[in-house]
């Protein structure tokens, strides 16, 4: 098995020598993406959906994060129409603001499927929303996704 | 932005004094010496704060202050310690959870004590700056330590990469219950206040 890499907060690592990428997300998303073929992965942990202009870090938001790790991933010969996607996060930990219906955990999982989309990626494998935190294990190797909860619950993506 | 060093010793007065307050109640409502451990404030880059807190599992409250400055402040009890502090507060009343689990009276034991460390350290603060700021109720979680604290970053990385962060710890000697506070004041109003004073 490959090496252990952490990835932080608003942070993106690919990997292509089988190596596992490592995240804990709240309300922020983790997304992983591979090309099984080609052994290629990568992992992102973002914190807001979009840039909007700023460029404060390209690992921080979904519609920067997704495109330059698919950059990275197609310069170590991963190919795009080989590539899938497995995501996990996006909680509700608490209210901010209770009159409003959505929450930043929401819209960071509804940016990151409308990305993926839009750059014809397929979803393989979520587990988002609800009220609690995940930390989550990408295999790079074969696009394997281990989420797990503070309670010990166990879910294979 | 530009702040100077009488303003920076301001801050230190505010985090010594909302530190006092917190111990002071703290002993009082506890019935045993309460002290603050280390009481300090960084300027962080808001990325770094879940690695430095890990992914243990905790117990965290959550509460949101507003008026000059307003903003986020985060406890946080290792589970361990959190069960000592609702066995002391409920002494024999209720049901306790066994072991690792919570009962809902743990928890809301939990959002008591939020409370009162919440409002001595704010009440610290308004102190020395001479203004009056409230706060929101609790909200209390069991959750992975880094997980909780996400969404707290996420909502101040909006504005900004870096924040003040006044970082306390306490310890109970005796009963060898410790927690962490996270204060996150917004930086724009904290600046503004402080011009004032």
């Amino acid at each position: 098995m490959g090496e252990r890499v952490r990835v932080k907060m608003a942070e993106y690592r690919v990997c292509n020598s089988g190596g596992v990428l490592v995240t804990t997300v709240g309300s922020c998303v983790a997304i992983g993406l591979v090309d099984p073929e080609s052994g290629v992965g990568g992992l992102a942990h973002i914190m807001l959906p979009e840039a909007k202009g700023k460029s404060d870090g390209a690992g921080k938001y979904a519609d920067t994060a997704i495109p330059a790790m698919l950059r990275e991933m197609e310069a170590r010969k991963a190919r795009k129409e080989r590539i899938i996607a497995k995501i996990a996060g996006g909680a509700r930990m608490f209210n901010f603001n209770s009159n409003r219906a959505d929450s930043v955990g929401d819209r960071n999982v509804e940016a990151v499927k409308r990305i993926l989309r839009k750059y014809g990626i397929r979803i393989a494998g979520e587990d988002v929303g609800e009220n609690h935190g995940r930390t989550v294990e990408f295999y790079t190797s074969d696009g394997k996704m281990v989420v797990k909860r503070a309670n010990k619950v166990i879910k294979e993506l | 932005m530009k702040i100077d060093l009488h303003k920076l010793a301001k801050m230190n007065e505010m985090a010594k004094e909302g530190a006092n307050r917190v111990a002071e109640n703290l002993s009082a409502m506890l019935g045993m010496d309460v002290q603050m451990k280390v009481t300090k404030i960084d300027f962080v880059t808001l990325s770094d704060i879940p690695e430095e807190i890990g992914d243990s599992e905790i117990i965290g409250a959550y509460l949101m202050f507003y008026g000059s400055p307003s903003g986020h402040l985060m406890i946080m009890f290792p589970v361990t310690s959190a069960k000592k502090i609702a066995n002391l507060l409920l002494a024999g009343i209720g049901e306790n959870g066994d072991g690792g689990q919570f009962s809902e009276l743990d928890m809301s034991a939990i959002a008591e004590i939020g409370n009162i460390i919440t409002s001595s350290f704010i009440d610290g603060w308004a102190n020395v700056l001479k203004t009056e700021i409230d706060i929101s109720t609790p909200q209390v979680i069991h959750d992975i330590g880094s997980a909780v604290v996400d969404p707290v970053i996420v909502e101040l990385a909006k504005e900004h990469d870096h924040a003040f962060v006044f970082n306390s710890s306490i310890i109970a000697q005796d009963k060898d219950i410790t927690c962490q506070i996270y204060v996150f004041p917004d930086m724009n109003k904290l600046v503004e206040v402080l011009e004032k004073v």
